[in-house]
């Protein structure tokens, strides 16, 4: 015999004015860890915004003398060129930031369409889509990224595009599987009673129901996309040198690694914005799996 | 306390039975509080019951009253929740009473049933294999031959077809009034002499219920078992019960005879829930219901909780809750009804 | 009067039963407002590499006049809800025919039938399912009229009227259906089905959910509301004391096939199929003097399965009274053994006294008195 928790024993008979007060969606998954998340996210957001504010040097240019070990007057050193590492960190995420949201912003835009079609209709038109999800996702992503940003050149702008291309079967599956969810409940049929089109029951019902995992899954992804553009840059097809991105930073600094400041700087940068995203994500997923519980 | 009742029932099964005179089962004020977000839920607030070898208690009641939660309390099934007061089988107090010792009680002498087979029972082990393990987990010197052939024994005896057989399939396997006849079969199967059955039929259909409360009626003359019915369903109490406890946001607000309790109800809220049933042999328009929703243990009001949904109430009604009082043949918690005229 | 013999060709006992509706509408002449004859819905299931067919609905034909409520009986598995979604076509039935008001519903386009769906409508069981919950009251009775295209001043008035129906009130349109009790939920629900003004009402288990102090109330408001707006409804549910409250024909179904209707007087007192029989002495009543005077009937044996179905008279494998011919001869619906026109039987057998015998479980039955 099991023991019973106290949420089946008491029952439901009439509304709980506690969750009356839930429905008014204060944040309450904005405490410890995912709100330092987001404040780091936001000071992040902030520094690249304004940036020439936090630094008097040029990223570009040498400053100083080459290879210089961290001090007073230069945060991180300078790298092998003489230009100051921790400017350059910082610049590093006004390339990183904006692809890791682009990216992501469009593999959800073609995911989603993808995915609600193929579970909305299912069929053959679930059959063909499911069976490109399939093919793109047998690919290790890097792989793909690395063959299809090779193809198109070398460049930050087409490693966005192979990244998007890589990275939008994840949204497809995960959506399909929550409209199919979705499709079956009770509610659905009351809209096909009350005589909804198919387009207004996925667009009003569908949708809004099924964007939860995606929300989560994207907010974890970012530092997944960062990580891959530096991947990218890394191996030299990303972007393009001098421009400060964190991945060929990283490279040029592991030409080198007793100035350990020159790869450390944008690994650490890469580190602090990949476990705020993280926190924040994992937040997020456990506040959706009690709104979805409580009634 | 006032209001535990203590009368034997006269004419009663129990009474063939012989030792009518105590109590398998004595409960006594108990009270079960939950933790919660806003404080702490009441949600038994005092219940005492007396239960005699061999008869059929029903306690009814609906979502919110406390039925199933006092019962679980007893036996030591609720995480979490603060239990006091006490609950007494042979006189061993069930409350608190340590876990080694509560097992071998649990499941061997006081046994409980539930309302959902499907999910009581563990999907992936056999029948016979889960008819064993409840029996030997009490019975140590039962071999597992031994235990398997008291396992088809027991199917038999719940009025399954092809026992051997049905030993060896899996709950899905079976429907769902055969699952709870394996229910019932492994609630048995350690010769229990109280067994609780948490609305064993609400989730079957009507001809299986029928099936179900016949199987268990058997059961109770042939074994001398004391049966404790958790319902809300005032048909099935009158058709296979001797004795009822009506439970009301969490108290035990009438009890009695089940004739009598019927005829001539005491509490408003009891009068309610008869007048406001549909009949099967009367046509009319269900003119009576209750207004208001059933209190729940979150928001229990000041006084009698019944009094915002009572059409009996007065002023005093608001301040005092009241006691278990004498109504005719039945116990009720109520001011206004059990006033003794002048 | 003798018993009417049924031993006819399928065309003769389609009429047969044709005219035993068309019969039951003998009092008026008006055209029934729903007609359903011979629906079947089969659903194909893969089990482990093999294809199954459940054969869900076997057959089905009914009437229902205006302002009538049909009450569709019956236990798990005997294919009420999928009638009743087949009716409407929320499920596709696969073959039959279903016509509202004369136009035939299953041949209608998909823009067709959404403008047909204006009459009729269903009420679902579970009110905390069937309501969006991330939709205000508001939005959810605003919505079928917005789907049809009404102008947001016809919507705003409508759904006070809605609001005046159920007896809600106002300071309940902007919240959300969480924040309500299961009895208001149905209110909500009925008000949701009602607001483009249907006239036919089709009712899915609507009060089974609900606290029984509750359901006496939404009864009554379901009666109420037929009274005041003329509604035809069709009741399905497993509870046949509630139906007996406002049902005014009954269909008591089994395995996915009618086995008796009439009017529900003649299906209550006077029942004549065996397992109508057994169904209505299976329902408790909530009073100890007559349930010990009751005779009751405990069937034996298991519901057979839909996807293999028993040859012959489906119940055969669980009655009484069953001999060779049932399991070679399907019985149909019609009148028999003196009942009136309007009450049809399915069975080879009918009767309303019973000397069962003691039989062993495997398919018998005990008789109690």
């Amino acid at each position: 015999m099991t023991a019973i928790d106290a949420t089946h024993a008491i029952g439901d008979a009439a509304p709980d004015p506690q969750v009356r007060r839930r429905a008014r969606r204060r944040p309450q998954w904005l405490r410890g860890p995912a709100l330092i998340g987001l404040i780091v996210i936001a000071l992040w957001v902030i520094v690249a915004l304004t940036l020439p504010l936090w630094t008097p040097h040029d990223p570009l240019d040498a400053v100083a003398a080459r290879r210089l070990e961290p001090s007073a007057s230069h945060w991180m050193g300078t790298d092998a060129l003489g230009r100051d590492v921790f400017t350059r960190t910082l610049w590093g995420a006004r390339t990183s930031l904006p692809i890791a949201a682009i990216v992501i912003a469009s593999a959800v835009l073609v995911g989603t369409i993808i995915g609600a079609l193929a579970g909305f209709f299912g069929g053959w038109l679930d059959a063909v889509l499911m069976r490109l999800v399939d093919i793109t996702m047998a690919f290790p992503p890097i792989l793909l990224a690395m063959a299809i940003t090779a193809s198109l050149g070398p460049g930050i702008g087409n490693a966005l595009i192979a990244m998007v291309l890589v990275w939008w079967p994840i949204y497809a599956r995960l959506l399909r599987a929550q409209v199919i969810a979705v499709r079956q409940r009770d509610f659905i049929e009351s809209a096909w009673a009350i005589g909804a089109s198919r387009w207004l029951i996925l667009r009003r019902y569908i949708l809004p129901m099924s964007y939860t995992p995606i929300l989560v899954n994207a907010t974890m992804d970012f530092g997944q996309v960062v990580l891959l553009t530096a991947s990218l840059s890394f191996i030299g097809l990303g972007a393009r040198p001098p421009s400060p991105e964190w991945g060929s930073m990283i490279t040029e600094g592991s030409l080198n690694l007793y100035d350990w400041w020159t790869a450390a700087s944008p690994g650490i940068a890469i580190v602090t914005v990949v476990l705020a995203f993280n926190f924040v994500g994992d937040a997020l997923r456990d506040s959706f799996d009690i709104k979805e519980t409580v009634r | 306390m006032n209001g535990s009742v203590n009368e034997p029932l006269t004419g009663s099964l129990s009474d063939a039975a012989g030792d009518h005179r105590t109590p398998i089962l004595e409960i006594e004020d108990l009270r079960v509080t939950f933790p919660s977000s806003s404080g702490p839920v009441p949600a038994v607030r005092g219940v005492s019951l007396d239960v005699y070898p061999g008869e059929a208690v029903a306690v009814v009641g609906e979502s919110g009253s406390g039925k199933s939660v006092t019962m679980l309390a007893l036996l030591g099934l609720l995480r979490n929740a603060t239990v006091t007061g006490s609950a007494r089988y042979r006189g061993t107090n069930l409350i608190g009473l340590d876990p080694a010792t509560l097992r071998t009680i649990r499941g061997a002498k006081v046994s409980m049933i539930f309302q959902d087979p499907m999910t009581s029972l563990n999907p992936v082990l056999t029948i016979g294999k889960q008819l064993s393990m409840v029996m030997r987990s009490h019975q140590p010197d039962l071999s597992k031959s031994a235990a398997r052939l008291r396992a088809i024994e027991l199917l038999e005896q719940v009025a399954i077809s092809q026992p051997a057989r049905r030993c060896d399939s899996y709950p899905h396997e079976l429907s769902g009034g055969m699952r709870q006849r394996v229910m019932i079969a492994m609630a048995i199967s350690n010769y229990p002499e109280v067994l609780i059955a948490d609305e064993p039929t609400t989730a079957l259909d009507v001809t299986v219920q029928a099936q179900i409360m016949e199987l268990l009626s058997d059961l109770r003359v042939q074994r001398n078992l004391a049966l404790i019915l958790i319902t809300h369903d005032l048909g099935v109490v009158a058709g296979a019960t001797d004795r009822v406890a009506v439970m009301y946001a969490g108290k035990v607000v009438e009890t009695g005879a089940v004739d009598p309790l019927f005829e001539d109800p005491g509490h408003p809220y009891t009068r309610g829930l008869l007048e406001c049933l549909p009949r099967l042999d009367v046509r009319h328009e269900v003119q009576a219901s209750i207004p208001g929703i059933p209190a729940t243990p979150q928001s229990l009001p000041p006084g009698c909780p019944f009094a915002p949904r009572c059409k009996h109430v007065e002023p005093a009604c608001l301040e005092v809750e009241p006691v278990l009082a004498p109504h005719g043949a039945t116990m009720a918690a109520c001011s206004v009804m059990t006033r003794v005229p002048s | 009067m003798s018993e009417v013999d049924s031993t006819a060709s399928d065309e003769a006992s389609d009429e047969a039963a044709d005219n035993a509706a068309d019969n039951a509408a003998a009092d008026t002449v008006v055209e029934p407002i729903l007609r359903v004859r011979n629906l079947v819905k089969e659903f194909r299931v893969r089990e482990l590499g093999r294809v199954a067919v459940v054969h869900a609905v076997s057959g089905v034909s009914l009437d229902v006049q205006p302002g009538e409520t049909m009450a569709l009986v019956g236990e798990s598995g005997c294919g009420k809800s999928t009638t009743g979604r087949c009716i409407l076509r929320l499920i596709e039935p696969t073959s039959g025919e279903v016509e509202f008001r004369g136009v035939d519903l299953l041949s209608l386009g998909a823009r067709d039938l959404r403008k047909a769906r204006r009459h009729m409508q269903i009420v679902f069981q579970d009110p905390q399912a069937s309501l969006h919950p991330r939709l205000t009251i508001r939005q959810l009775l605003s919505e079928p009229l917005e789907v049809h295209g009404e102008p947001p001043g016809v919507v705003r008035t409508r759904v006070d009227e809605l609001l005046g129906l159920v007896q809600l009130r106002a300071e309940h349109l902007d919240r959300y259906p969480h924040e309500f009790s299961g009895g208001q939920r149905q209110r909500v629900g009925i008000a949701r089905a009602l607001a483009i003004n249907p006239a036919l009402l089709v009712l899915d288990e609507p009060v089974s959910a609900l606290d029984v102090s509750i359901q006496a109330e939404i009864m009554r408001l379901l009666i109420d509301l037929r009274e005041r707006l003329g509604l035809s409804y069709v009741f399905i549910a497993h509870d046949l004391a509630v139906v007996r409250q406002l049902a005014d024909r009954v269909s008591v179904m089994y395995l996915g096939k009618i086995v008796e209707t009439g009017k529900a007087d003649e299906i209550y007192r006077a029942p004549q199929h065996p397992y109508t029989r057994a169904l209505l002495s299976a329902v408790p009543i909530p009073d100890p003097t007559v349930e010990r005077q009751r005779k009751r009937i405990v069937l034996g044996g298991e519901l057979p399965s839909p996807i293999d179905p028993p040859s012959g008279c489906r119940f055969r494998t669980r009655c009484w009274r069953a001999e060779a011919r049932c399991a070679t001869e399907e019985p149909a619906l019609i009148p028999r053994n003196g009942s009136s026109p309007s009450h049809a039987i399915a069975c080879h057998f009918p009767g309303d006294d019973d000397r069962a015998v003691l039989v062993d479980a495997e398919h018998g039955v005990q008789v109690e008195s």
